[in-house]
């Protein structure tokens, strides 16, 4: 079980290769052309999510009793069940019934996606707050001011550059305004959680323990940059399906998968 | 990480693969002070309130079962 486990982790690895490659190779040369790349570009979300959410529930069902661990995996597998059935339904808007998701926004995708967000952000919110309480080093003050430093320069950039033009724009609807301005909000609390979980998980250095969580946080920060990205260019009208930044999401998709296969190797060797 | 404790050199040799090097020297000095104790003096008598406290740490990242194994383990050094 271990030796197919470990093998397991290196079979996805090859595949996140393979598929960043066929990602940017159809998004940079449109293959496909006007008639596939549409259903291209919604189809890779859909796997990788899929992907995600699988992993996340495997490793959730890897634990035997139902603990702190158990229930933090449950919130993130929940999460990004989620975010998998909201991919599938965006897709389902944009194939089958030809509409401009992006335009209609917010969609019925939105609103799973908004829901998504909150067991992710508790889920991780209680992982901090455990380990907090578990007597393992937390480290130095001065790191977590100076992780601050981005964090609060971001926050600046995001309320002058995406919340002030919003909340003054008169042409958009009130429920588009909070989807608009609950993305970057969601965002910052995931990536500041993701960000304090990666300067925890590097104070175990080469430990197993952390390495689940290693690949956790990076995909974390992977799709909040690229939710940052796609509010601001969403509502500037700059954005359309297909975009580059889709290749961020579902990267993050798959190192939150992988974050699921480390997990299980971790229980599978002891 | 020598200590001059071969109790807590074996405690570290336990934690490292889970923890990692560092980690585990902090992880083995934080648990010795809760127990009033220190990773030079540890003996086999605070071995059960260590493994104990160590495996509330350990649960967030392994689960009960698992974190429970790592304590029996340590706990086991006694004998």
């Amino acid at each position: 079980m271990k030796v197919s486990l470990m093998k397991k982790a290196y079979v996805f690895w090859i595949f996140i290769i393979v598929f960043l490659v066929l990602n940017i190779l159809t998004y940079y040369y449109n293959l496909g052309g006007e008639s596939l790349f549409p259903f291209f570009s919604n189809l890779f979300p859909i796997i990788s999510s899929f992907l995600a959410a699988l992993s996340l529930f495997a490793a959730f069902n890897s634990f035997k009793s139902f603990d702190k661990a158990k229930l933090a995996w449950l919130l993130l597998y929940l999460g990004i069940l989620l975010f998998f059935v909201a991919e599938s339904v965006f897709a389902i808007g944009e194939i089958v019934f030809n509409i401009d998701m992006d335009k209609a926004f917010p969609t019925a995708a939105d609103y799973i996606w908004v829901l998504g967000y909150l067991p992710l952000i508790i889920g991780i919110a209680l992982m901090i707050y455990w380990y907090n309480k578990s007597g393992f080093l937390i480290g130095g003050l001065k790191v977590y001011g100076f992780l601050s430093l981005p964090f609060l320069v971001l926050s600046a950039v995001l309320f002058f550059m995406v919340f002030m033009p919003i909340i003054k724009d008169t042409e958009t609807s009130m429920w588009a305004k909070f989807v608009y301005i609950f993305y970057p909000v969601a965002d910052l609390a995931l990536i500041v959680e993701a960000g304090v979980l990666m300067y925890i998980t590097s104070l175990f250095s080469r430990g197993s323990v952390s390495r689940p969580w290693r690949y956790i946080s990076g995909g974390f920060i992977l799709m909040t940059v690229a939710d940052i990205l796609y509010s601001y260019w969403n509502w500037s009208g700059a954005y359309a399906s297909g975009n580059f930044i889709d290749i961020g999401w579902n990267l993050s998709y798959l190192l939150l998968a992988l974050g699921g296969i480390y997990q299980q190797e971790l229980m599978e060797s002891f | 990480m020598p200590y001059n404790n071969p109790l807590s050199d074996k405690i570290h040799h336990i934690l490292t693969p889970l923890l990692g090097s560092m980690m585990a020297d902090a992880t083995l000095r934080v648990q010795c002070k809760k127990i009033g104790t220190s990773a030079e003096t540890l003996s086999t008598s605070s071995l059960s309130d260590f493994a104990k406290n160590l495996e509330m740490g350990l649960v967030i990242f392994v689960g009960s079962e698992k974190a429970k194994e790592v304590s029996w383990s340590i706990e086991h050094l006694a004998f």
